[in-house]
């Protein structure tokens, strides 16, 4: 297949962003509300929160990290203001420094260390100007998009997602894997039931081994839990719709992946080493799951849903796939694509067609339904417990 | 008395793999004739029973124990003879899983 240019912002580790973002985040929830009045008084920075960045244990604190620097390190990140505490695990240095060869232009703010709220919005202003001036002179220039990385994730699933909406990204997910690009599919309790179409794709034997492993793993997290996932999946609901048996449901969900072998299993939010397609240790939590494969690369991501979902992320786009058109016409500015018009008669390839062509777009500036309506959820996955 | 032309199985449900031996209704079909395409030309098929928008009929009849396919790869198992044209859900299908 022939290559595809496109233009974006050329980072020093090689990558280049399709946005140009600057972020300012908090290193720990306890500097969550400076982070947000930082925002409110610049509108042009995209602001990140969350719960997590002390008290963690073990593999937490190592995922946490990496969540957290991998978003920052994410090529649609052009430079970086972090907003740390002081006396966190996950401190600015520890941040930052994971950084350094990005060529990012990366300032760090401890509260401890400046005191007043006064002071610290008056320095986080400072750095900003500093960061902004830094991010405005980064010039586009073309990109083939071999180097792009491309998250698949399903929401809100419905009867039709496995039948419209999966299988025409499932084209897209092919095509992108020809052109040399990579493609990662998440949501490894989605894959419970799949588990033969899956070990036909992956023709490395460890890695065969490691995927199936982590699948049944999750059925046995689900059983610790009291739960029982093969038989509370599909959900009555889900029947009563005309699913019928959990291979169904998975088969459904992971045809979003397309027909390409498996290349690599990703640890949560860490970034695929491999081309073609990978598989990303994420859960079914539709806001975890993409903040995961953002923080681990990826430039942007297709979402499919069928009973519709705003979720989106602070620094990727996320291109919005209804299943149904009932659905597409009830929450038209939250989705970006109908694959609900596949019922009407239009070909699974021609709405494949049409995804790939709005990716492009999407690449080259268009704004996305959760773009436009600053869908900006961020949640890490956790492991275990704090204390 | 009009004849209604049977309309083609192709535009109203979908098969997602040439392995598939069910296809999902995309819209609810009604009892009747349907033209069905095939590698040996076009045939017709016999839906005996209403089948909602969702849920899936046979393609072909399948012997109780044999696999379901769709998507390409098996779904469960039959628990029951089913005809051609059928539908296939909880009732006689069960996961092999």
């Amino acid at each position: 297949m022939s290559s595809v240019k496109l233009k974006g912002y050329r980072r020093s580790d090689g990558l280049f962003g399709i946005r140009n973002h600057v972020v300012v985040m908090s290193t720990v929830s306890c500097a969550n509300s400076v982070v947000e009045q930082i925002a409110k008084i610049d509108a042009d920075i995209i602001p990140i929160t969350h719960q997590h960045g002390c008290t963690h244990l073990g593999g937490d604190r190592e995922q946490v990290l990496r969540t957290l620097s991998g978003t920052c390190d994410n090529p649609n990140v052009g430079g970086v203001l972090l907003i740390g505490l002081g006396c966190e695990t996950a401190n600015v240095r520890r941040i930052a420094s994971r950084l350094d060869r990005t060529g990012k232009m990366v300032e760090t703010l401890v509260i401890q260390e400046i005191g007043e709220l006064r002071k610290i919005l008056d320095a986080a202003h400072e750095s900003l100007r500093r960061i902004k001036t830094f991010v405005s002179k980064q010039e586009r220039s073309d990109f083939d998009l071999c180097s792009l990385t491309v998250g698949l994730e399903c929401g809100g699933s419905d009867p039709f997602s496995g039948i419209t909406a999966n299988p025409a990204v499932g084209l897209v997910s092919d095509k992108l894997v020809d052109l040399g690009a990579t493609v990662v599919l998440s949501e490894i309790p989605e894959m419970i039931g799949a588990e033969e179409c899956l070990k036909s794709r992956i023709p490395d034997e460890v890695v065969r081994q490691k995927l199936l492993g982590r699948i049944s793993e999750y059925v046995q997290m689900a059983k610790d839990a009291g739960g029982d996932m093969r038989g509370a999946n599909p959900a009555a609901g889900n029947i009563k719709a005309g699913l019928s048996t959990i291979e169904e449901k998975s088969l459904g969900c992971i045809i979003k992946g397309g027909h390409s072998d498996i290349n690599e299993l990703v640890e949560y939010a860490a970034r695929p080493m491999r081309k073609g397609l990978v598989v990303m240790d994420t859960p079914g939590n539709d806001p975890e799951s993409v903040t995961g494969m953002v923080a681990g690369g990826a430039h942007l991501v297709l979402f499919t849903t069928g009973v519709g979902t705003p979720v989106g992320n602070p620094v990727a786009p996320v291109v919005k796939i209804s299943s149904n058109t009932k659905m597409y016409q009830r929450m038209s500015d939250f989705i970006d694509i109908d694959a609900g018009k596949v019922v009407g008669g239009t070909p699974v390839k021609d709405v494949a067609n049409e995804i790939f062509d709005f990716l492009l777009d999407v690449c080259c500036g268009r704004q996305t339904a959760t773009e436009v309506n600053n869908c900006r959820e961020f949640a890490i996955n956790r492991i275990g417990p704090d204390f | 008395m009009v004849m209604e032309q049977p309309e083609n199985l192709a535009e109203c449900a979908v098969t997602l793999s040439d392995r598939d031996n069910v296809a999902t209704a995309l819209v609810d079909l009604s009892a009747g004739d349907y033209v069905l395409d095939s590698d040996a030309g076009q045939a017709m098929i016999t839906v005996p029973e209403d089948i909602k928008a969702g849920f899936k009929l046979a393609l072909s009849d399948i012997g109780n124990g044999d696999p379901i396919y769709k998507y390409g790869y098996v779904i469960g198992l039959a628990t029951e003879d089913i005809r051609k044209g059928c539908c296939v859900h909880v009732h006689n299908l069960l996961s092999a899983v």
